[in-house]
C-alpha cells in the first residue's frame, strides 16, 4: 500500500518529468520514494541530484549531490558551488532542503529553522513542490554557479 | 496571447502572424504552451501563466530564458530579444540562498 509521501511525490513527480522532457533534464525514479535528477549548469557540466522524499511533506526533501557512476552522494567533487544557495558546506541551503538543517546534518547551516515548519518559513516561499525545487535549482546552476566544490 | 497547451508541432502552419513568439515554459506544475505578442510585456506572460497552470496568484515569480532573468518585468519579449519563433523557457519561484 502506498504511504501519503509515496502519493504525493507521484503527483508531483509526473509535473517535474514533463519538464525535464522539455528541458533536455534527465531523471529516473528509484523508488517510491526517490529520484535521480541531472541537471546543466551554466559551463556545460551535469550535475545529478539523488532526491529522498520519504516523510514528505512533513519534512522537506533530502537533496544529496550524487554521482551517478560512483553511486555516491555527497561528495564533494560531484557538488556545484556558487553563492549561499549552493554552499560551501556542500549542501543546498534552502528551508525546503533538509540537508541544510544542522539537526538533520551537520554540513547543515542551519539550526535557527524548525524542519517541521519548512513550508511556513518565510525564505521558502512559492518553493513548496517537487517542480519548483527543482526549477530553482536549475536556475542556481545557470546564475550562482562558480565551479565544482573540490577538483 | 492564445494558449495552446499542446505540442507547438500542432500548431505550426496555423495563420502565426509574424509577431508571434511561441513558448514552451517549464513551470512549478509542469509545461506551459501558448503564443504571445512580440511587443506584450514579461509581466502579462509571467500572470497568464499562473493562471493557466494553476499557481498560486499570491506566490511570485521569475521568468529565465537559459541564463537571462527576464526582469524587469514591464518590458516588452521583443527587448530580450525575443521574437518571432519558438522558445523554451522557465518560471521559477524567486529566492535564492539564504
Amino acid at each position: 500500500m502506498s504511504t501519503p509521501a509515496a502519493l504525493l511525490v507521484k503527483v508531483e513527480l509526473y509535473a517535474l518529468k514533463e519538464n525535464a522532457s522539455l528541458m533536455g533534464w534527465s531523471i529516473e525514479q528509484i523508488d517510491d520514494l526517490t529520484f535521480v535528477l541531472g541537471l546543466p549548469a551554466k559551463d556545460g557540466l551535469t550535475y545529478h541530484l539523488r532526491v529522498r522524499c520519504d516523510g514528505y511533506p512533513a519534512t522537506p526533501p533530502a537533496w544529496h549531490w550524487f554521482n551517478p557512476a560512483t553511486g555516491r552522494i555527497d561528495n564533494r567533487p560531484d557538488t556545484p558551488r556558487g553563492g549561499n544557495f549552493l554552499h560551501g558546506n556542500g549542501v543546498i541551503c534552502a528551508p525546503w532542503n533538509r540537508l541544510a538543517y544542522k539537526t538533520v546534518d551537520s554540513r547543515g547551516p542551519h539550526s535557527d529553522w524548525q524542519i517541521g515548519a519548512w513550508q511556513n518559513n518565510a525564505y521558502t516561499r512559492a518553493c513548496r513542490t517537487l517542480g519548483a525545487m527543482a526549477l530553482r535549482i536549475a536556475c542556481e546552476l545557470m546564475k550562482s554557479y562558480e565551479g565544482r566544490l573540490a577538483a | 496571447m492564445s494558449q495552446d497547451n499542446k505540442s507547438p508541432d500542432e500548431n505550426s502552419g496555423k495563420g502565426h502572424k509574424d509577431d508571434d513568439v511561441v513558448l514552451e515554459i517549464a513551470t512549478p506544475n509542469g509545461v506551459f504552451r501558448g503564443t504571445f505578442d512580440k511587443n506584450d510585456k514579461v509581466e502579462t506572460v509571467i500572470k497568464e501563466v499562473v493562471k493557466d497552470r494553476d499557481l498560486a496568484e499570491g506566490d511570485a515569480f521569475e521568468l529565465h530564458y537559459g541564463e537571462v532573468h527576464l526582469e524587469p518585468v514591464n518590458r516588452p519579449l521583443v527587448s530580450f530579444g525575443l521574437k518571432k519563433g519558438r522558445y523554451k523557457l522557465t518560471l521559477v519561484a524567486t529566492g535564492s540562498g539564504v
